[in-house]
């Protein structure tokens, strides 16, 4: 048995002790369970603990690998879901206060398949209404980052062994570079959106949340695919990601966006900025060449981003702008005046700056296989020091996350460090159209180089 | 809120069928504002022929 608690087990290491029946998924279930309760009630991760359903869920899995029907690595694992994921029969309180599922989301469905344990769903920002924010297991005077924060908080403590995140502008790489934990965002129409409430349907990615890069590959594996219900899903076949982290990234070449980081650099901490030139220098150490490249139209990326955003959103939840006006949150609130000020011509100006940021790429990456920058302008605020409107400013000015969104290419959030105060710092790898296995390649290749994940919150 | 700002949103709200809330105009002023400028910074922008293009160019996926 590991020398270490179960909840600090990653997916990897559990699914070959369950996998050999040296680990029931009932005694990793229940262990999970017993340290949600123990410590969810000062991180508030959890919107809908299914503890019950998860029970039966472990004990079929365990009936079946008994029974040698072993499914494959995230069998018996205990995985939980963004609240923007459909979970059936359970509330769906993005869809508004007394909205219920009637069915799975499809990568949910697919987790299940899989014969994951669903724990249940996970808070998020953007709600309509107000929740106890999730707190970050690093500092709980601290954000963990939105939207996905209940994944961030909950990945990062242990309160499950790995979570559906999704991702509109950086919605899950943001809480994952604050929480320390890896968050992908995969190529736009790689994984379904089908039973995903939309923010915005055309940046809206569904991805996995995880400890390890290991382990992101395994959830990834499950998720990705074709999917008729969702029209944007891509008919391809899914690679193994698993086993293209085995070789290594002496082959690759590293673009560094200079031009775009000195853009951002006015609002990063400089902390970031030199924790990630030395995980760039470790990337180069590790055998990849590393060069500079221009992108020129990304300083104007995050607010195409957000043009698209808000005016989606507008169309997407019209019908509902009265009673957000009146009852929502405040950051619910604004978005809607910020919908209507986007005019047609607005929208379609963010599409040709789109559609350029993405030919700007494609030629980036005739020359390259990966873009490594930043994934955060600073390490996590603490509570005092964050205003409702600050999400919608980050929408607003240069950043290192909403690019990836509009250009609609896969990203990673690896940590990379942490600051003088002990806060995990990221670093972003970005990679061409369905090209994960690359990102995940050169992002594991660093993780176990580094060894940042060997450290876990002090909660 | 600069006044351009609210003589943009007003008419937008009225066709919507949208009251705001009170106070809202007034504490989002800064952020609409802020929005209002970096919309004007994406106009300016030359994109000279380009278009809108949604998908990714097949020879692109090509590693």
């Amino acid at each position: 048995m590991p020398d270490k608690p179960l909840y600090h087990l990653t997916i990897h290491e559990a699914q070959k002790l369950v996998r050999d029946r040296e680990l029931s998924p009932v005694e990793l279930t229940r262990a999970m369970l017993q340290r949600i309760e123990a410590v969810d009630g000062k991180l508030h991760a959890y919107l809908n603990l299914t503890a019950e359903s998860a029970m039966n869920e472990a004990r079929a899995a365990e009936t079946e690998i008994l029974h040698g029907q072993y499914k494959g690595p995230l069998h018996g694992i205990p995985l939980a879901v963004k609240d923007q994921l459909d979970l059936k029969s359970l509330p769906a309180l993005i869809r508004g206060e007394n909205a219920r599922a009637g069915e799975d989301a499809t990568a949910v469905q697919r987790l299940r398949s899989a014969g994951a344990v669903i724990l249940g769903k996970l808070a998020m920002s953007s709600l309509p209404i107000e929740i106890p924010p999730p707190r970050n297991p690093w500092n709980t005077d601290r954000i963990t980052g939105g939207s996905s924060t209940g994944p961030g908080a909950a990945v990062a403590a242990g309160l499950c062994m790995g979570a559906l995140g999704e991702d509109t502008a950086g919605s899950i790489r943001n809480p994952a570079s604050l929480c320390g934990i890896v968050g992908l965002k995969p190529t736009y129409g790689l994984v379904s959106r089908a039973g995903l409430a939309p923010l915005s349907w055309s940046l809206d990615h569904c991805g996995p949340m995880t400890w390890t890069v290991e382990d992101a590959a395994h959830v990834l594996q499950a998720i990705a695919g074709h999917d008729s219900k969702d029209p944007t899903s891509i008919d391809a076949p899914v690679p193994n990601y698993s086993a293209a982290l085995k070789a290594n990234i002496k082959d690759l070449v590293v673009g560094v966006p200079r031009d775009y980081i000195e853009e951002c650099r006015a609002r990063t901490d400089p902390e970031v900025l030199t924790l990630v030139e030395q995980a760039i220098a470790e990337l180069k150490t590790l055998g990849a060449r590393v060069v500079d490249v221009k992108l020129p139209a990304l300083k104007l990326a995050t607010i195409a981003n957000a043009v698209i955003y808000y005016n989606e959103h507008f169309a997407a939840h019209k019908n509902d702008a009265k009673s957000t006006i009146k009852n929502a949150a405040t950051s619910a609130r604004a978005r809607v005046y910020l919908g209507l000020l986007t005019s047609a011509s607005d929208y379609i100006q963010a599409q040709r700056l789109r559609s350029r940021v993405r030919r700007e790429c494609a030629e980036v990456f005739s020359k390259v296989d990966l873009l490594a920058l930043p994934c955060q302008l600073k390490t996590a605020p603490t509570f005092a020091e964050t205003g409702p409107l600050d999400t919608l400013y980050k929408h607003l000015l240069p950043e290192y996350q909403s690019p990836f969104n509009l250009a609609g290419l896969p990203a990673i959030s690896i940590p990379c460090g942490f600051s003088k105060n002990k806060l995990p710092v990221a670093l972003q790898l970005a990679g061409r159209p369905f090209d994960e296995s690359t990102v995940l390649r050169s992002a594991y290749a660093y993780q176990q180089h580094a060894g940042w994940h060997e450290q876990r919150p002090p909660i | 809120m600069e006044k351009l700002t609210e003589q943009s949103l007003k008419p937008l709200l009225a066709q919507a069928g949208l009251e705001p809330k009170d106070g809202d105009l007034e504490s989002f002023g800064d952020v609409l504002d802020t929005y209002v400028a970096s919309l004007k910074a994406l106009h300016a922008f030359d994109l000279a022929d380009e278009e809108v293009a949604p998908t990714f160019n097949p020879a692109w996926t090509k590693t």
